[in-house]
């Protein structure tokens, strides 16, 4: 085929699908600016609500340690007893064979599940450690009892994000443990800083294009995810003081995600 | 999936699980089981591994059928 005839096909293509792209992408921007004269008519909620969190910052960081305490012991529960449950059909051998698919993706869902609640500890843990000694804003005259309620959210803060991200840990070598266990060929320990190399260097042609599959729709997603949030934020700048730190936060891991994708991806393509 | 195939049987006649079976292609158990669902369509370099442990040819263990549906979605 001549490459005029493949510039003729691509075009007919892009004109088929460009009307739709247009309408929605219009659509956006006239819902954006709804959305955003909404926000800035209402202006008044949002200075309260954000008043409300900095000059109380170091009471609602203590609500952030309780919340940290019970995503840890929720997070950690659910894996330690799905993983017993797991670990309790692998020993029935007569089963064996029927129950397999069956613990693997079981095991899956333990791995994302510590995943998951290891976000949530690093996270809640910063937001309770937020503010926490009164350095940004310091309240001239509180109670004493506030200054109990400071020092025991410190470090209940402190001390419980230490012995989560231990028990994580140690919920990740077991899981991975339990998964050479099913799968003989895989490589690498949780005690190697070389480990997901090692690891990844240890998936057949199968895992790989799985895994190929799931960073792309997971970029996508991202994507989608950042665009959203520094939108939001755009607005919300508009309109309250949460400074530039947060659109640059978002900017910097959306940037970091697609040069990293975009290299990786580049460097597969041509390696011999 | 255009690609059928009876990894199954052959399998069967030398008596070894899935897991046995990976452990002599080097691949995982995951993929003998999707390769025998027809969910996974292997290389060319594990369609050989595997018709060298039966002793077989690659087109005895698969079959592939033009059922016309990549032109479909085209």
């Amino acid at each position: 085929m001549s490459d005029e005839k493949r510039l003729e096909e691509i075009r007919k293509e892009d004109k088929k699908k460009a009307p739709l792209f247009f309408i929605v992408i219009a659509a956006s921007g006239v819902l954006g600016g709804v959305g955003g004269f909404f926000l800035a008519s209402h202006d008044g909620i949002w200075d309260i609500l954000f008043r409300f969190f900095r000059d109380n910052s170091q009471i609602v960081t203590s609500v952030y340690c309780i919340l940290m305490l019970i995503s840890g012991i929720s997070f950690i529960t659910f894996c330690e007893v799905k993983l017993a449950s797991l670990k309790k059909l692998w020993k029935d051998e007569a089963d064996r064979d029927d129950n397999w698919d069956r613990i693997e993706k079981g095991l899956g869902v333990v791995v994302n599940a510590l995943n998951v609640g290891q976000v949530f500890n690093f996270m809640l843990n910063g937001c309770a450690f937020y503010n926490i000694r009164g350095n940004i804003k310091s309240l001239s005259s509180r109670p004493e009892i506030y200054s109990n309620i400071y020092d025991i959210s410190f470090f209940t803060a402190l001390i419980g994000f230490t012995i989560f991200l231990f028990l994580f840990f140690n919920l990740q070598r077991r899981a991975v443990q339990f998964e050479k266990i099913l799968n003989p060929e895989k490589k690498g320990s949780v005690f190697d800083f070389a480990f997901r190399k090692k690891w990844v260097k240890s998936f057949d042609e199968a895992e790989l294009k799985q895994i190929g599959i799931a960073s792309f729709k997971a970029v996508s997603i991202v994507n989608y995810t950042c665009i959203s949030m520094i939108l939001v934020l755009t607005c919300l700048g508009m309109i309250a003081e949460i400074t530039v730190v947060p659109l640059i936060c978002v900017s910097i891991i959306w940037i970091v995600q697609l040069i990293a994708f975009g290299i990786t991806s580049e460097k597969e393509k041509w390696k011999k | 999936m255009a690609l059928n195939n009876c990894l199954k049987e052959y399998r069967a006649r030398i008596g070894v699980n899935q897991q046995e079976l990976g452990a002599m292609v080097h691949v995982s158990r995951q993929t003998i089981s999707l390769i025998e669902r027809g969910d996974y369509s292997p290389s060319v370099t594990l369609a050989l591994k595997l018709a060298k442990v039966f002793d077989v040819k690659v087109e005895d263990i698969f079959e592939y059928t033009d059922t016309g549906e990549e032109e479909a979605d085209e």
